[in-house]
């Protein structure tokens, strides 16, 4: 499979130097990177810029209601496990209107991937203020700054036993691409939080912004010390890290655990959409009503 | 001295919550049923665990009937209280049977001074088979068949089959059972009681409510997904097919909240299996939303929504048909919604079935509303009726390679477009909540948009046409037509039948699809009828507005009820006989 062949008839509607871009790329090389069969590949996109992502990526897509991408999502890999399960959607998506799905999700450890494009601003509904955005952040509906503290998305879902925790920045191709790689072979929920520069809406966090606070964190030492994934006190630490003098980037946490669907009898016989139905019968069930 | 009614028999027991008087209602329904009596039962409980006030009303006999009545012949009251309040539903010398030496009764206290008052020494039997005061509901029970002359081992040989896990439970039990029997029997001795049950022979029968039967219906129609929250009345549906998923290979959810309840069901049903999820009313107003992106992807999916008392938190416990509106406008925007009302178990398992068979062909989503009532109230069946051919409509199977088929591909005649599901070669689609063209990618120019839902809506018409038609049950000319939907037609057929014994002619219009609406038949029944009552557990009148919406027929005489409980026949009965409404 190449690049070429994962595109869609349609284009990608983003504003021109909008960070969808890198996120997009990295997301189909790490399909290629992957092998993954983009005929067994679902992509499931909330509402919101990042959320139109299923119409151009040319695997199948669900393209549902705000918010709603994990449900949706768990529900295509139960009813087919074989399927590689991608979900994607905006930091309102995912950390307003999901979260009670996502930390659900975290702890159920659905074998899925979920990728959230965190723009800390809401862009298709042109501008306003983001659960991510930075205190004071100014907008058409907190034009007096914002006076709440943002989600911190990375604390939160490794407290919320997800078993893989990471974030990467849509300027750097290759992290992104490694990143999402990682996260797709990951057997569990994967969550992978992607900064993400809003060129339109977000004059405070640009490129620059980024450029100049993100570091990576990894096993080797990176000039920061060594990050080791398996310990979740060292990656609460890296998560609340965010600040001028640094924002990490990498694998913060990961583990093993038994997944929901791997760990699920039912499933055991081979993907529930290949079930027999002619087969279904109540016949023992209805005898115990007697 | 009149002769005892052999094999008719209205039994109440009441008590405080948490003392077990549903499993002992249960139990004592399987005992009727098992002695070949047909069986109906009607429960009451209050929202909480410990305390308040249940009562379960059995109702046995040897010719079948549809209701619970109000008239009781034995109350086992298991607590003061319990005898107060259901002393005047009590018929003639009826009985109480009661802990003696726990309270005290007299017909003073009770205003009826024909009953018989059992007072059985249930604290010193307690403490005799040295067990606790769980054991009250067995006594209890045993002193019910010990005044009515019925055949002590049908209980015995329940209790071993409910607790026979439980041996030293189950050896108290059924001490405490021949205690309470040989305590009434030396009551009756001088004077029978009103009312005997004698075994009777008759085919099994098995004893079921309406969300079992919805179970059975969905098991046999292949049901693989379930994702549900709990939620009171519907809860019993996911407890039930619990039990059931690892032998039929179902995949069951409790989900975090509804939202994510019928979003992953659509997420399953994208993905090519038939899904579920269940709810009540509060939750159902949360998958709105789910609802109405059902029907823009075109996918297949089927609600169970079990009505109680609203609105807001409203009567958690209670029975209310408030929600036929409500579910016949939910969801933003337009699309086709089916929509089935069951009435009773045996229709709940045709119409679990029709409701896949459906959600699968037009690929849209399909509720099936109960109420409390017709979920949770047990009948008898020989059999349920015959199974429906599983239909899954066009669609490709699993892997299959599709040529270049398009998912929304346009379809002039009935709107219905061959399902396409990931893993199909050459099927790669998006299936998206924005208006979209035949491909599925985005498209909001205004001819697509016009065309796409015609297509969408078209399949209506085409789900009508095959649903089964309404019926006038009984003559045009009755002197009463009755027009109900759901769970109350078992009521009204037992109504009719004491109107039948009084000379009033009676007939019966009942509803099961409210929509589509066969809106021409409807009209074409009601300008013939006499006299059409509306009969409705709501307060506005919901299918009467129904009616009036589709056919501009205005029903003006109506019995509307929303108390929280179900119609007894006896009112509905009273009411048609003095004519007023």
């Amino acid at each position: 499979m190449t690049l070429q062949e994962l595109n869609t008839q349609a284009r990608p509607t983003w504003c021109p130097g909008c960070g969808n871009f890198g996120i997009w790329n990295g997301v189909k090389r790490a399909l290629v990177a992957l092998n993954a069969d983009p005929t067994t590949t679902v992509f499931i996109g909330g509402v919101g810029c990042s959320g139109k992502i299923p119409h151009w990526i040319n695997t199948f897509g669900f393209h549902g209601l705000h918010g709603r991408t994990l449900p949706v999502a768990t529900g295509i890999k139960l009813a087919n496990h074989k399927l590689t399960v991608v979900a994607e959607g905006g930091d309102g998506d995912g950390y307003d209107e999901g979260m009670n799905h996502l930390i659900h999700a975290c702890r159920r450890n659905i074998n899925i991937t979920y990728i959230v494009h965190n723009n800390q601003v809401f862009g298709l509904t042109k501008g306003q203020t983001s659960p991510t955005a930075d205190p004071g952040f100014v907008s058409s509906t907190s034009p007096w700054g914002s006076r709440e503290l943002p989600i911190n998305p990375l604390a939160l879902t490794i407290a919320a036993h997800a078993t893989f925790v990471a974030r990467t920045y849509a300027a750097d191709l290759e992290h992104v691409t490694k990143i999402i790689t990682e996260a797709v072979k990951h057997e569990g929920f994967a969550i992978v939080d992607i900064l993400q520069p809003c060129v339109t809406f977000n004059h405070t966090n640009t490129y620059d912004w980024y450029n100049s606070r993100v570091y990576k964190i990894g096993p080797e030492e990176t000039g920061r010390g060594k990050h080791d994934a398996t310990d979740k006190l060292a990656a609460m630490k890296r998560a609340e890290e965010w600040s001028d003098k640094g924002i990490p980037i990498g694998i913060f946490y990961q583990e093993k655990r038994t997944s929901f669907d791997g760990g699920m009898p039912q499933l055991k016989k081979g993907p529930l959409v290949e079930k027999d139905l002619s087969k279904c019968d109540n016949k023992k069930d209805k005898e115990k009503l007697f | 001295m009149v002769n005892p009614e052999v094999n008719r028999l209205s039994l109440k027991i009441a008590g405080p919550a948490g003392e077990g008087i549903m499993s002992a209602g249960h139990v004592f329904a399987k005992c009727c049923s098992r002695g070949g009596l047909y069986v109906v039962t009607e429960n009451e409980r209050p929202s909480l665990i410990r305390g308040g006030h249940n009562q379960f009303m059995i109702r046995a006999e040897a010719e079948p009937i549809n209701s619970h009545i109000n008239l009781v012949n034995v109350l086992l009251a298991l607590d003061k209280q319990s005898a107060l309040m259901h002393a005047s539903e009590l018929s003639y010398k009826g009985a109480i049977i009661y802990d003696k030496e726990d309270f005290e009764l007299t017909p003073d206290m009770l205003g009826r001074h024909d009953l018989r008052l059992i007072g059985v020494p249930m604290r010193t039997i307690i403490k005799d088979i040295g067990a606790g005061k769980i054991v009250e509901n067995a006594i209890a029970m045993g002193a019910a068949f010990g005044l009515l002359g019925y055949d002590l081992d049908i209980l015995l040989k329940i209790l071993k089959e409910e607790y026979g896990k439980h041996p030293e439970a189950l050896a108290a039990d059924i001490k405490a059972a021949q205690a309470g029997y040989a305590a009434a029997r030396e009551c009756t001795m001088q004077e029978p009681f009103t009312n005997t049950l004698k075994k009777v022979k008759a085919p099994k029968r098995m004893l079921i409510n309406g969300l079992q039967a919805f179970n059975l219906g969905a098991l046999k129609a292949g049901v693989s997904f379930l994702s549900q929250y709990p939620m009171t009345p519907s809860s019993g549906v996911i407890a039930g097919l619990a039990k059931a998923a690892e032998a039929h290979h179902i995949a069951i959810v409790q989900t975090e909240d509804e939202i994510s309840s019928l979003n992953m069901a659509l997420g399953a049903s994208y993905a090519g299996v038939r899904a579920l999820t269940a709810t009540s009313g509060g939750g159902y107003a949360l998958m709105n939303e789910a609802l109405s992106l059902a029907g823009v992807t075109e996918t297949g999916v089927v609600i169970c929504l079990v009505s109680r008392g609203n609105p807001g938190t409203g009567l958690p416990t209670r029975t209310e048909q408030s929600d036929l509106m409500f579910v016949l406008n939910a969801g933003h925007g337009e699309f086709p919604h089916i929509v089935i009302a069951p009435s009773d178990p045996a229709s709940a398992y045709v119409e679990a079935q029709r409701a896949f068979n459906l959600a699968d062909k037009y690929q849209t989503p399909v509720t099936v509303l109960f109420d409390r009532h017709n979920a949770e109230t047990y009948h008898t069946y020989e059999a349920l009726p015959a199974d429906l051919p599983i239909e899954r409509g066009e669609r490709f199977m699993v892997d299959e390679d599709v040529h270049g088929a398009r998912r929304y591909e346009w379809n002039d005649n009935n709107g219905v477009s061959k399902v396409v599901i990931p893993s199909n070669k050459n099927g790669r689609f998006v299936a998206s909540g924005n208006e979209h063209d035949p491909t599925g990618l985005m498209n909001d120019e205004r001819e697509t948009r016009t065309r796409m839902m015609q297509k969408r809506m078209r399949k209506l018409g085409a789900a009508r046409a095959e649903l089964p038609g309404p019926v006038l049950d009984g003559e045009e000319d009755a002197d009463v037509t009755f027009v109900s939907w759901g769970s109350t037609l078992p009521i009204i057929k037992d109504a009719r039948k004491f109107l039948e014994e009084k000379n009033i002619s009676s007939s019966h219009l009942h509803l099961t699809y409210m929509n589509p609406f066969h809106g021409e038949e409807v009209a074409a029944i009601l300008r013939k009828v006499k006299n059409p009552v509306l009969i409705e557990n709501n307060a506005t009148g919901q299918l009467g507005q129904l009616i009036r919406m589709h056919t501009g027929i205005n029903i003006d005489r109506r019995m509307l009820q929303f108390d929280g409980w179900p119609f007894a026949p006896e009112e509905i009965a009273h009411r048609a006989e003095v004519g007023r409404w």
